[in-house]
């Protein structure tokens, strides 16, 4: 029974193929026959579509395939219910791509999907299409202002660890997380490993009507991604090679030896040195300047000793997509390497670059096994080889940054590298000469699905389930050595002899270390129900969910529930769903783990009332509306926060709180899509979050004759709301076309309830404040003269002298201190106004694509370690560099002009506090995506058994607008954000 | 297709069969509420955690310079009145705030800051907690698990641990009534399953709390006879309570309750209005001074039936060994006078940083940080044969040196030196010697004298650095401090030997009850021969004569508090003396002094010095506000909103 349906399976499979093949030949003179496929614009088959010529009418088999006799030349039309008919030149071979008319398309939800006329909650998709312009190395670099309501934040540039975080409209609690929920073809799981050749569509959920069957996950807004499958009737193969070069989008720069000897001397005058003090002299200064003598006077630009300004990338995709009314398939497998901008790391039988080697497949399979049984196999994975120095990236950069130019040649003697003994780290030894090591990856994926229709019995009705098994393991093994530097002794030349400090090892393995792993289960069970009854449609689901997630020997973090949703429509223009889980989460006390997350949500799709076909300028309008309540049950502290522990000594341990529960989220959704001329869509939508039980200390709640540390207690809210617009504009000609869309995102919070410590003064108090609020103080410029800093107030950070920043005393207590911190300046990680802006045009093949992403009203503090780059700010203080950020220090010479405070070496700390000194604008926009390409005519492909071929030049980052200048916007420190310029050919078979 | 169909169902079956095991955690491993008395040997270790830092003490458990000592890194509470001062290098020491006025009840005490005021609000209650914990769960402890080497039942032992838990509250409560006045009364550990609705507990007024401790001593004094041992001798046991003293401790609550602070109608601030019976009687009640010296009668009586005595061996006493032994010494190592005391230190290093001068390198001026204004030694009397008598330090005084013959051994030049030195502190009540290091003083054995002078030259004054190795070397020159007296009390006979030494924290000792009986008697009804009795008796075991007899109530007043002075000395008691008989106001906000001592050189120089003089300096001067004849509640305490009210002023 198996090896026969195996033979079917596999005959079926080779005659999509053969047929697709021959569909391109038979070219007649006069009349020809037009064989085509119709297909909607994610590549679809649509069925049942009717092509029309003057002559003949022909209506598609339920593959979409057609075959008309026409003249050639003739025009057909091409025309399916909810599709906007279409009208094309007959060809012997023809692929007619229908769009859907508005509110027709597919939105994948959490369980199946809905069209979007049906869709009753806040849920915005980008499709297949919209992600292909995209070279990244971690799926989420494919979303930069692609989605409104969907803040992406850019990580660093690391090749394989350069996943970028998520936030659905903003922050939402102050505690716990706020991490959106990231599903997979519908379960948790790791995203940033896909490619996205073989995602179908990205959906993000964000209103608490799609997310209720999430129940307690849901609060944060849900990512759902949804990989390929097979089509019946249309096989593809499709082939991509892709080759290119990253560079850092901006790297900072720092002075040469001669210019950091004269700051340095700068700033010992500034401590009060005298000038024979002073640690450059006037011969060590011309030395410098002249750089007559590389081994007695250095300068060494470590950082263009190590970094090179090109890192080459490179990317082979194969896809395989078919299948017949048996079994369907999507298959794919991809390599890629990437390799780091570390410089002259060859190291013979070994490297010390980073270097990204990586392998992804997938197996999509559809098979139906009767009448009424399908099942659905999925099996996918990557694997990846990560090879780096033994250093991290971060410290290698923090040592380049900090290691001034004259601290040493980089070599004294032929394979010597220079240093001294406060200065071992040589930064190209310290790259280059410590080994490396090897991490490994591994990700697998997994679903089986079974859907039995159970129509015979009740028309309409299913049942199903669903298992999912993933897995994790990475692992790293580590090749380590010790290095040795030398001195030029006594700095007097010629050298006669070194000193040297620290030793020439020899080569040590350990490992494995750093072993992680991970496993998640998931197990569904779910009938569900879709009906149409004259002008009622209505569908039912319900369904049980466990999952589990296994890491190390922790008690796994469990999940279980049933969730259920009724949607009822009328006569296509009334819509309403109910939804509502409840749900369970290991980390509460037993009796109080399960919660009831309800929604409703609904939607009037004015377009279709009768009073409204006149207006044809309009030719969709729906006004939609959802409130509900959803959890967090990631609500930070400690997990299993309930539980109450003593010591060994008898001690009681943090009081357990047997009350803590899940953050809850009631939410309310406005929402109106509009489609005008129907060719421009507007949606806007406004939301409104009320966010209740955030964790909050407890000991400055409860009583202290309580007598025990309390933890926690549920008591902080936060309201968040905003709104989200996006329009699109499209227009294809015949030859020509052209698209526009923007989207803008406009988020604000405010914590409304939060209880703290007694603040001596009210500007201190976060409640009141933003999530995250920034505390500083408010720079009034640079003292000028002693007298000015006798007067002021006296400020509690070290040595304050002329050139150091003045602040405000805001209490007037003539003491600068910590309570004079108050809120200063916006958020870097969420801005005001997220805004994506993506346009395309297309003329004759050729095509240009681009994709901005702006941010407006965002603030970073320079030199914040979260933020800022503080390295390249904060020279000399602590034995740092100076960044060429340094321009015009205050002295008393440049005092009117100065853009820096004075400089220092023994104590800056009063400079360096966090103050509106350090503030700067953080508004960006960036060219996240610009490809430019060309689409082979049919005609020529068609004779290389091609569908389709196009060639492309693609840049990722390619430039950014902004005020910070000297480093990236958005990650100032560690390894550089980077930009890539890509070359690429794309072809289907 | 059926069977399919089937299968689902089974595993629809299986999986929510398991729906209650599979979200419950597993079986706990680690300790728990059930573990802790699951054994004798688990519940006592809650116990002697329970003994852990119960209040404040001179020298507690945690670490100098963190959190410390209450004065939030090193200084006892002496140094808040003119008994004592920190070293002025550390600016930042909780003290130095007192001296500033700058005590703000937000800086006082709290989870949250690493500044402790002069309390530790929040401890107290830890402890409360943990001994209702023991008294509601020690009987679940299985008998078989007790020891039954000592023929103590296991219910005894219960009841004993019960007992101290009970004494234990009172204890804490007691050390809040003196700080606060009247506080929350708390007759449980919390659930944490109690609602926050439960957790309103009122600050009870000051007789409610008098009561309640009252409650609890009659308790233990009435049901706990014979099991709760009158007194511990054995070394392991040291440290526990025993049933003297609650009789100890009655008679000193009773004391405070009489005194003035609280035994009134008119508080010493009215701000609170009709809340004022929240920090006292808010009537008085001649009485209560009656009940004070009945108390300390009772407690007299009870200790001296049980073998505990005032530590007097009649040829120690003018070399002051008996005050000594009676402050540092073990019960099992002679100490017949201690009734409870903790030692509490791992080791004796703290008690060095923290009491004594610096023995290891640290500086010229040492770690010491708890040092002797003069204002403390100009009280100490000649010792005579009439009382009342004191030298006066305020004059230069000099002191010439005989010459020194050339050829004097480094040693030997140095002690002829130090014999000059010690000169001005000859002749005062034996228990100066004892409690109190000065120049000159050769500390133990034959280790070098300390020197805490300046050299200068004549008409050339103080130089650089000439002289760090003349005098021999010999003196410990590194040992000096800036007021140029330090407290020896608690190790004397033990200097140097830092770690073998692990100084008591004595909470109360026999003596005290004679004194308080002699004040509450004077109070009571004048100056009477018990009265004069009581304080000879405490004067004579330290070789100092008899009070002038004939005095009347106020003077009699002044000597029994200045005999708590000296004989207390150190020993925690002034700050709340001065408050309680509201005497702080005149007696905190002095000018104090400090000594300036120099050796004098010719010049050319030669080794050896040729006078000392000694110079009666201003060193600074101190502040009182009426306020803080209460502590405050931290205002973070105040600010949970369940209806603390605050402390009169804060």
């Amino acid at each position: 029974m198996i090896e026969f349906n195996k033979m079917v399976l596999l005959k079926k499979i080779g005659f999509g193929l053969f047929f697709s093949i021959c569909i391109t030949g038979n070219i007649l003179a006069q009349t020809i026959t037009v064989k085509g496929v119709v297909e909607n614009e994610s590549g679809m088959v649509i069925g049942n579509a009717i092509v029309k010529s003057a002559t003949s009418t022909d209506t598609c088999d339920i593959r979409g395939r057609f075959k008309i006799n026409v003249e050639r030349g003739a025009i057909l039309t091409v025309s399916k219910e909810s599709y906007m008919s279409r009208q094309v030149i007959a060809q012997s071979a023809l692929t007619v791509v229908l769009r859907e008319n508005s509110g027709e398309e597919k939105v994948d939800l959490l369980f199946g999907s809905q069209t979007s006329k049906e869709l009753t909650t806040s849920v915005s998709t980008l499709s297949s299409k919209s992600l292909k312009n995209n070279t990244v190395l971690a799926f989420g670099n494919a979303l930069y202002g692609r989605i409104p309501g969907l803040n992406v934040k850019q990580a660093d540039g690391e090749p394989g660890d350069d996943y970028p975080s998520l936030l659905i409209r903003g922050k939402h609690t102050f505690t716990g997380s706020n991490s959106p929920l990231v599903l997979v073809d519908g379960f948790e799981r790791e995203y940033n490993t896909l490619s996205t050749e073989e995602v179908e569509s990205v959906s993000v959920l964000k209103d608490a009507g799609a997310t209720a069957l999430y129940g307690m996950d849901a609060a944060n807004g849900i990512l759902l991604l949804t990989t390929k499958r097979g089509i019946a009737g249309k096989s593809t193969i499709g082939f991509k090679v892709e080759t290119g070069v990253k560079s850092p989008t901006r790297i900072p720069e720092f002075y040469g030896s001669y210019d950091y000897a004269r700051f340095y001397n700068m700033a010992q005058l500034n401590d009060g040195k005298t000038e024979s003090q002073l640690l450059y002299n006037a011969t060590k200064l011309e030395g410098y300047r002249l750089n007559s003598d590389p081994m007695l006077y250095p300068n060494v630009n470590w950082i263009s000793e190590s970094i090179r300004q090109y890192a080459p990338s490179k990317k082979y995709f194969l896809d395989f997509r078919g299948g017949n009314d048996v079994a369907r398939y999507y298959v794919n497998v991809g390599l890629e390497n990437a390799e780091g901008i570390f410089k002259n790391t060859d190291r013979g039988s070994y490297n010390t670059n980073r270097n990204l080697d990586r392998m992804n497949f997938r197996s999509n399979i559809d098979v139906k096994v009767t009448k009424d049984l399908s099942i659905r196999l999925d099996l996918a994975g990557r694997l990846e080889d990560v090879n780096e120095p033994t250093s991290s990236s971060s410290a290698i950069f923090n040592n380049l940054y900090n290691f001034h130019p004259n601290v040493a040649p980089i070599f004294v003697a032929p394979g010597v590298y220079g240093g001294s003994n406060s200065y071992r780290n040589n930064p190209v030894a310290y790259l280059n000469e410590q080994g490396y090591k090897k991490t490994h990856r591994r990700y697998f994926q997994s679903n089986i699905v079974a859907n039995y229709d159970l129509s015979k019995f009740v028309k309409g009705l299913e049942i199903g389930m669903r298992a999912t098994f993933d897995n994790y393991y990475s692992v790293t093994d580590g090749y380590s050595k010790t290095f040795a530097v030398a001195e030029i002794r006594d700095k007097v030349y010629p050298i006669n002899s070194l000193t040297f400090y620290g030793v020439n090892g020899n080569m040590t393995a350990s490992g494995p270390t750093n072993e992680s792993e991970y496993r998640r289960n998931n197990l569904e069970f779910y009938t569900s129900y879709q009906r149409k009854f004259g002008k009622h449609s209505v569908s039912a689901l319900a369904m049980y969910r466990q999952s589990e997630y296994i890491t190390g020997p922790e008690f796994p973090v469990r999940r279980m529930g049933v969730s259920g949703k009724i949607s009822y429509g009328y006569n296509s223009k009334y819509f309403v769903d109910v939804a509502a889980n409840y749900g369970a989460s290991e980390n509460f006390i037993k009796g109080s783990r399960f919660g009831l997350f309800p929604a409703v949500s609904g939607a009037w799709v004015v377009s279709s009332e009768s009073f409204m076909q006149d207006i044809t300028p309009i030719s969709y309008l729906k006004l939609r509306a959802s409130t509900g309540l959803v959890g967090n049950q990631n609500i930070g502290g400690t997990r299993f926060g309930y539980r109450n522990l003593y010591t060994s000594g008898g001690v009681e341990q943090t009081a357990g709180n047997p009350y803590l529960t899940w953050e809850k989220a009631y939410k309310t959704d406005l929402g109106i899509d509009i489609t005008l001329f129907k060719n421009t869509r507007i949606m806007v939508t406004y939301f409104n979050e009320f966010r209740d039980d955030i964790l909050n200390s407890g000991d400055v709640l409860i009583p202290s004759y309580f007598g025990n540390a309390f933890g926690y207690t549920n008591y902080g809210q936060v309201r968040s709301n905003g709104f989200e617009t996006a329009i699109e504009h499209n227009q294809q000609f015949k030859n020509w076309g052209y698209y526009v869309g923007a989207n803008v995102t406009y988020v604000k919070n405010k914590i409304t309830r939060m209880r703290e410590l007694t603040r001596v003064d009210t500007y201190m108090y976060r409640q009141g404040q933003p999530i995250g609020q920034r505390y500083g103080l408010i720079a009034t410029g640079l003292f000028q003269t002693q007298d000015e800093i006798d007067n002021a107030p006296t400020q509690s950070w070290g040595k304050v002298i002329p050139g150091s920043v003045r602040y405000k005393d805001l209490n007037n207590d003539r003491v600068v201190n910590s309570n004079d911190f108050m809120p200063i300046g916006k958020d870097a990680t969420v801005p005001d106004y997220d805004l994506g802006l993506n346009v395309g045009f297309n003329a004759y093949g050729f095509y240009v694509d681009a994709n901005f992403q702006a941010a407006i009203g965002r603030e970073v503090n320079l030199r914040s370690d979260t933020e800022g780059a503080q390295y390249c700010v904060a020279p000399l203080y602590g034995d740092k560099n100076v960044s060429t950020f340094v321009k015009n220090p205050w002295t008393p010479e440049t005092a009117a002009t100065a853009d820096y405070p004075s400089l220092s070496i023994e104590n800056a700390a009063n400079n360096f506090q966090t103050s509106t000194y350090w503030l700067r604008n953080g508004d960006f926009l960036r060219l996240r995506t610009l490809e430019i390409g060309y689409n082979l005519p049919k005609t020529l492909i068609s004779k290389m058994l091609l569908t389709s071929a196009n060639i492309y030049v693609r840049g990722t980052n390619v430039f950014t607008l902004d005020h910070i200048k000297y480093f990236d916007p958005e990650v100032m420190e560690g390894y550089p954000v980077m930009k890539s310029y890509n070359v690429g050919i794309n072809l289907k078979f | 297709m059926k069977k399919l169909f089937f299968i689902i169902l089974l595993a629809v079956a299986l999986f929510s069969n398991s729906c209650n095991d599979f979200m419950e955690f597993p079986p706990a491993v680690s300790f728990n509420i059930d573990s802790v008395f699951s054994k004798y040997t688990n519940a006592m270790r809650m116990v002697n955690d329970m003994y852990n830092y119960p209040i404040p003490l001179n020298f507690d458990t945690r670490t100098f310079g963190s959190n410390g000592t209450r004065m939030g890194g090193g200084s006892f509470a002496s140094a808040l009145t003119d008994e004592g001062q920190p070293f002025d290098v550390q600016q930042g020491y909780q003290v130095q705030r007192y001296y500033n006025g700058n005590v703000e009840p937000s800086t006082c005490a709290s989870w949250y800051s690493s500044y402790k005021g002069e309390d530790d609000y929040e401890q107290k209650w830890i402890t409360i907690r943990k001994a209702y914990v023991i008294i509601d769960n020690i009987d679940k402890v299985p008998d078989g698990t007790f020891p039954t080497n000592q023929g103590i039942s296991a219910a005894n032992q219960k009841l004993r641990i019960k007992a101290e838990a009970k004494l234990m509250i009172a204890l804490v409560y007691f050390e809040m009534l003196k700080r606060y006045g009247g506080v929350p009364i708390i007759t449980k550990a919390y659930a944490v399953t109690d609602s926050k609705e439960t957790m309103q507990a009122k600050r009870a007024t000051f007789k409610e709390t008098y009561d309640f401790i009252n409650g609890l001593l009659n308790d233990v004094m009435t049901n706990y006879v014979d099991i709760l041992p009158a007194r511990t001798t054995v070394a392991t046991e040291f440290g526990r309570f025993p049933m003297a003293f609650a009789y100890a401790l009655k008679a000193r609550m009773e004391l405070y309750a009489a005194s003035p602070l609280f035994n009134t109608d008119h508080p010493y601030s009215s701000a609170l209005g009709e809340n004022s019976n929240l920090i006292c009687f808010m009537n008085y009640d001649k009485e209560r001074w009656k009940k004070a010296a009945d108390a300390a009668t009772a407690a007299i009586d009870y200790c001296l039936a049980n073998g505990y005595a005032v530590v007097d061996d009649a040829t120690q006493r003018d070399n002051a060994n008996n005050y000594t032994v009676a402050n540092i010494n073990y019960p099992y190592k002679g100490n017949t006078e201690v009734i409870w005391g903790v030692a509490q230190l791992a080791s004796g290093n703290w008690a060095f940083y923290n009491q004594i001068r610096s023995l290891s390198t640290y500086g010229t001026y040492g770690y010491a940080t708890n040092l002797v204004p003069l204002n403390q030694v100009e009280r100490y009397e000649l010792k005579s044969n009439v009382s009342g008598q004191y030298k006066s330090w305020d004059n230069i005084q000099s002191y010439n040196i005989n010459a020194i013959p050339n050829g004097t051994s480094a040693i030997d030049g140095g002690k002829l030196v130090a014999a000059v030195a010690r000169k001005p502190y000859e002749g005062l009540d034996p228990r100066f010697y004892a409690s109190i290091a000065y120049n000159g003083l050769i500390d133990y054995g034959t280790e070098p004298y300390i020197d805490m002078a300046d050299a200068w030259i004549d008409g050339k004054g103080k130089p650089d650095s000439v002289f760090t190795n003349l005098c021999g070397g010999q003196g410990t020159r590194k040992s000096r401090v800036s007021v140029l007296h330090y407290v020896r009390k608690f190790n004397r006979g033990w200097e140097l030997r830092e770690n073998s030494m692990v100084p008591l924290n004595i909470y109360m000792r026999m003596a005290e009850l004679y004194l308080i009986r002699a004040e509450a008697l004077n109070e009571y009804a004048g100056p009477s021969a018990q009265v004069e009795a009581d304080l000879n008796f405490i004067r004579t075991r330290s070789g100092m004569p008899n009070v002038q007899t004939g005095t009347n109530q106020e003077q009699m007043r002044e000597i029994i508090a200045h005999e708590r002075n000296i004989e207390f000395y150190y020993e925690d008691q002034r700050w709340f003396d001065l408050r309680r008989t509201l005497q702080s106001e005149k007696k905190i906000p002095v000018n104090i002094y400090k000594i300036a001592i120099k050796k004098w050189y010719r010049e050319p120089t030669n080794n050896w010095p040729y006078k000392i003089t000694y110079e009666k300096q201003l060193y600074s001067t101190r502040v009182w506000y009426n306020k803080w004849y209460m502590n405050p509640f931290p205002s973070q305490e105040v600010d949970k909103g369940y209806g603390l009210i605050q402390n009169p002023g804060w």
